[in-house]
């Protein structure tokens, strides 16, 4: 695994914790989101980590 | 709509039959391995996680915290981005030191026993409420379909249910290297049964309680408040602290890191996981507000915990309504058999296998038994608590009691990963503060609602923190203070050296290095040393294994090979008992020489990281350095060993190893036990106060040779004092030999110089005697005067021939007196000097026969050749008695003429074989030589760029054999 994976991994994580875990989980958290609109976010963070890891993947080869 | 109790216990007794037959038959093969070990069934299996609480609970919990609840499976997502920079390295660690648990994991990185004890103890504690209210949900869920049935029998007999699957299926091998391959299938059937049974409540939801989503949207309009308190908690709720304990749930929960660790087949099933497993919660969790929503369209004022089993109870079918029953017990069954096996396991390793009494007892047979008990023992502990539980509290509370209590794991899964510093103790009394705030924040007030306790031991309340941050509270101030109390003591405590070995292994990825040498010499040794604790058997198999894993002979001897062998033991043993038991039985049986750092070893460990390519935390020049300096040391033209404090060997080069025969490979051993006798010689020297010692010694190719031993002492290396020495051994055979020559060559040149002078000096008063006696012989008439006269210049006239032999000796070899070289045939030339000798009455009585044929042309002076031939062949046929045959042969050799003269002569005594040479030796009569023949013809030879050698032996004749250029061309 090389260091470029490990950041890229990191930057994953850190982008899906400001998403879910900081104020800007108000811009999404809206009834006028609609219902659906925190599955859709959550798509979001898995295909983000589906590309990393296909990043990853090439990376690592 | 109601169901008969017994049909459900026959649907689940049905249900669980399949899941059996479908471990069966993975087990056993029918189902191909592809499908078996494919990515997709081992990160389906994590769907584990999605216990009852995911299942029934979720609806409840939506309907109180609104989409807070997603947070249990946000967290996850989290998880799972990193599964690069935790997960996998988790599962390396597992599978190379054979890690069955989080309490093996944590025991091994840490070196503790009571860490060991500690991890497994409170991971039972915080487990079991989470198993009971797995097996009320069952219950009720029963209970709700019938509206009858004793809760506590249908508990009963769901638990005796699990507990044969999990026996059977999940403890089926002792070790951790050997997988349940049934057992993951099942679980991954399992979740995808929930999974469909989940979306087929949501659809029946959307389709059966709405008319689709077109009436769903209008009923939303219509209650615009419904989705309004969905967000409403992610505003304002414990969002945070919600994501912070399922992230580490994600992989700490004993069943998660069963299913993602321990039961993992390679990391392409984790790396799978990263998105399936997510999109698996997403797929499961998509349905719950629909569900919600419907049940309070349908049942207003309803338990939402039952609502997935109302909704369907009562609007649908009877077969739809016992498909998401199975969801439900699907759930449950795969939660508790994981979560059992798991902590059976770590029972076993951390509370009973280090009271096992040692002897002669099957000790696979004790594990496989003993840990099927502590699945049914844990399982009726659950049942138990199930029991006093009763119907106090909701799916959603027990759960999340359990996960704050997981999370109290994660600083100490920091220390495994990433920080050196952490160390047992800080770990431990880390654990302790944790868990003492979760049972004083968490637990407490739990039992304060359920009325166990009274209101004053609620001491989030007593704080005046609100009850929606309760929680909240409690995660961050247990895990707070279970964080700081680690780092303090880490930063103020030293870790032990073995704890910052563990670091190295754990943090980068190295290999342990080995402190000291073994005690034992072969793999039979090591049967024979564990035999009395793991039994002869089993000690047997288990050395057994550990050769065919590291592909050693059974009859290996090398020290470094042993080491290698004793380390795979103590996996496979770690595998089997734990790595504190592996290490205890390890240690006491394959006792290590402690008092011996042995450099060697690790010099060997640092090559074995490099060649098997986790360099990447070297840096790469250190790393040419380093090969730059091994080939320095390898490649210098004289023998070196490094020895190190232990007196074993670090390094021998390959000099060394030409010059003793002895191969490199002795690396790591020790230095007396070498190949007789260089082990002996070099270790007196290692022993001996003496920098140097000159030796004869035997070489590789058996003659002996004469060598020169120095050695230096070295310190510092690897911190350690003193570090060893290092001997140099240096083979002095040949340089002897030249310098024998060279003192020759220069005695040689010191006599001709001599002769020289004499003659010089001789020369002319002989000339004047000479010229005298002429005269007086010429004036005398008195007969008797001139014949003594005569007899004056005849003896005049032989010490003029010997002074003229003495010049032209002292003259030979300079320029000055040589031809001009030319081309010449080695045939002719031998001819030439066979009639020459035969003019001499001495070479008319032997038969001389010159075998050198016409092919062989020389090239230098002509006439000089002919004289060296001349002198030999004097010399033969002096040596040789009349009549004896004398020959002369040649033989092409490279571009050099191989001849040789042979004679069945006298031959030379071996005494005076090395003085032939020189000037005036001779071994004739006095009077009959002057011995300076042979002389001449070594300085003519030498001027052809020849060689001369002789080759005699007394009584039996004489080879001499000439080495001379061949013309080129």
């Amino acid at each position: 695994m090389s260091s470029r994976s490990r950041a890229l991994a990191w930057l994953g994580f850190g982008a899906a914790v400001l998403v879910l875990a900081s104020p800007l989980k108000l811009l999404w958290a809206r009834p006028v989101m609609g219902w659906m609109a925190p599955f859709l976010i959550w798509l979001a963070l898995i295909l983000l980590g589906a590309w990393l890891g296909r990043s990853r993947g090439r990376d690592d080869l | 709509m109601t169901f008969d109790s017994a049909v459900l216990l026959a649907i689940a007794l049905s249900y669980l039959g399949l899941l059996f037959l479908l471990a069966e038959a993975t087990e056993r093969g029918w189902i191909p391995a592809r499908i078996a070990r494919h990515p997709w069934v081992g990160a389906l299996s994590l769907g584990v996680y999605a216990s009852t609480w995911s299942y029934y609970g979720s609806v409840g919990f939506a309907g109180s915290e609104g989409y807070s609840y997603l947070t249990i499976y946000l967290g996850v997502t989290l998880a799972c981005l990193l599964v690069p920079v935790v997960w996998l390295p988790v599962l390396r660690l597992s599978r190379e030191h054979q890690l069955a648990s989080l309490a093996d994991l944590f025991a091994f990185r840490y070196r503790s026993a009571q860490v060991g004890v500690a991890v497994t103890l409170f991971l039972l504690a915080g487990s079991l409420p989470y198993l009971a209210q797995q097996i009320r949900a069952v219950a009720a869920s029963v209970h709700l379909l019938t509206g009858r049935g004793s809760p506590a029998f249908l508990g009963l007999a769901f638990c005796l249910l699990i507990a044969a699957f999990a026996v059977m299926f999940g403890a089926r091998h002792v070790t951790a290297r050997e997988k349940h391959a049934g057992l993951v299938m099942a679980i991954a059937f399992e979740s995808v049964v929930k999974l469909v049974a989940l979306l087929s409540v949501g659809a029946f939801a959307l389709f059966g309680v709405f008319d689709g989503p077109a009436g769903l949207a209008a009923w939303l309009r219509a209650h615009p408040e419904a989705v309004e308190e969905l967000y409403r908690p992610v505003r304002d709720g414990p969002w945070g602290s919600l994501l912070l304990v399922s992230f580490a749930a994600a992989f700490l929960l004993p069943r998660q890191y069963h299913m993602a660790f321990t039961e993992a087949h390679d990391e392409r099933s984790l790396r799978t996981a990263a998105w399936l497993f997510p999109l698996f919660l997403l797929l499961l969790n998509l349905s719950i507000p629909i569900i919600l929503w419907a049940g309070r369209a349908e049942y207003p004022g309803g338990d939402a915990d039952a609502y997935v089993l109302t909704i369907t109870l009562h609007g649908g079918s009877a077969w739809m309504t016992v498909f998401i029953f199975l969801g439900g017990v699907s759930a449950a069954s795969a939660m508790i058999i994981v979560s059992v096996l798991a902590l059976a396991s770590m029972c076993m390793n951390h509370l009973i296998v280090r009271r096992r009494p040692a002897g002669d007892t099957d000790l696979y047979a004790f594990l496989r038994w003993t840990r099927r008990l502590l699945v049914v023992v844990i399982l009726l502990a659950a049942y138990g608590l199930f029991l006093v539980i009763g119907e106090n509290q909701r799916l959603v509370e027990l759960g999340l009691v359990s996960f704050v209590a997981v999370a109290q794991f994660l600083p100490g899964l920091f220390g495994v990963l990433f920080w050196r510093r952490a160390s047992g103790r800080s770990v431990l009394l880390g654990l302790v503060a944790g868990i003492g705030c979760w049972l004083l924040f968490a637990v407490a007030p739990l039992l304060v609602r359920s009325r166990y306790l009274g209101a004053g031991f609620d001491l989030p309340a007593l704080l005046g923190v609100p009850a929606l941050h309760s929680l909240s509270f409690a995660t961050f101030a247990s895990l707070g203070s279970n964080a700081l109390v680690m780092g303090w003591l880490s930063l103020r405590l030293t870790p032990s050296a073995e704890e910052m070995a563990m670091a190295r292994v754990c943090i980068d990825a190295g290999e342990p290095l080995p402190t000291g040498r073994l005690e034992v010499d072969s793999p039979e040794d090591f049967t024979r040393a564990l035999a009395p604790v793991l039994g002869p058997d089993v000690a047997a198999r288990e050395v057994a294994r550990a050769l065919a894993d590291t592909e050693l002979a059974a009859d290996e001897s090398h020290p470094a090979e042993l080491r290698r062998l004793r380390d795979q033991l103590q996996r496979n043993l770690s595998g089997l008992l734990g790595p504190i038991a592996a290490e205890g039985i390890v240690d006491a049986g394959l006792r290590l020489d402690q008092g011996a750092g042995s450099v060697g070893e690790k010099m060997r460990a640092l090559e074995l990281v490099a060649s098997t390519g986790r360099r990447q935390d070297l840096a790469a020049e250190l790393d040419q350095v380093r090969r730059y300096l091994r080939d320095v040391l390898e490649d210098l033209p004289v023998g070196v060993c490094a020895v190190g404090p232990d007196e074993d060997v670090v390094l021998w080069n390959r000099a060394l190893a030409e010059i003793t025969g002895v191969a490199d490979s002795v690396t790591g051993s020790a230095l007396a036990r070498l190949p007789p006798p260089w082990g002996s010689i070099l270790d007196a020297f290692a022993r001996d106060p003496a920098g140097a010692r000159k030796l004869t010694a035997p070489r590789a190719g058996g003659d002996d040779g004469r060598f020169q031993l120095r050695k230096s002492r070295l310190a510092g290396a690897f911190g350690e004092a003193p570090a060893g020495q290092v001997i140099l051994v240096e083979d002095l055979t040949e340089r002897a030999s030249l310098e024998a020559k060279l003192e020759h060559h220069e005695r040689l040149a010191l006599i001709g110089q001599l002769a020289a002078s004499v003659a010089h000096e001789v020369g002319n008063p002989l000339a004047a005697i000479a010229s005298v006696a002429q005269n007086l012989q010429s004036e005398q008439r008195d007969a008797d005067v001139v014949q003594r006269l005569q007899l004056i210049r005849d003896q005049v006239e032989r010490i003029g021939g010997i002074v003229k032999a003495m010049v032209v000796y002292s003259r030979a070899g300079t320029s000055a007196t040589l031809s001009p070289a030319s081309r010449f045939s080695l045939g002719e030339a031998v001819d030439e000097a066979v009639s020459l000798v035969r003019l001499d009455p001495r070479g008319r009585v032997h038969v001389i026969h010159n075998r050198c044929g016409g092919g062989l042309h020389l090239y230098g002076d002509r006439t000089r050749i002919i004289q060296v031939f001349i002198n030999l062949l004097h010399n033969a046929c002096d040596a040789s008695p009349e009549e004896e045959a004398i020959e002369v042969r040649a033989r092409p050799g490279g571009d050099r003429a191989l001849i040789e003269i042979v004679d069945h002569g006298a031959g030379v005594a071996a005494e005076v074989r090395h003085r032939i040479f020189e000037p005036f030796f001779t071994t004739k009569e006095a009077g009959k030589g002057t011995g300076l023949g042979l002389s001449l013809v070594y300085n003519i030879v030498r001027d052809h760029e020849g060689t001369l050698e002789v080759d005699s032996r007394s009584g039996k004749g004489t080879t001499i054999r000439l080495s001379l250029p061949l013309e080129a061309g």
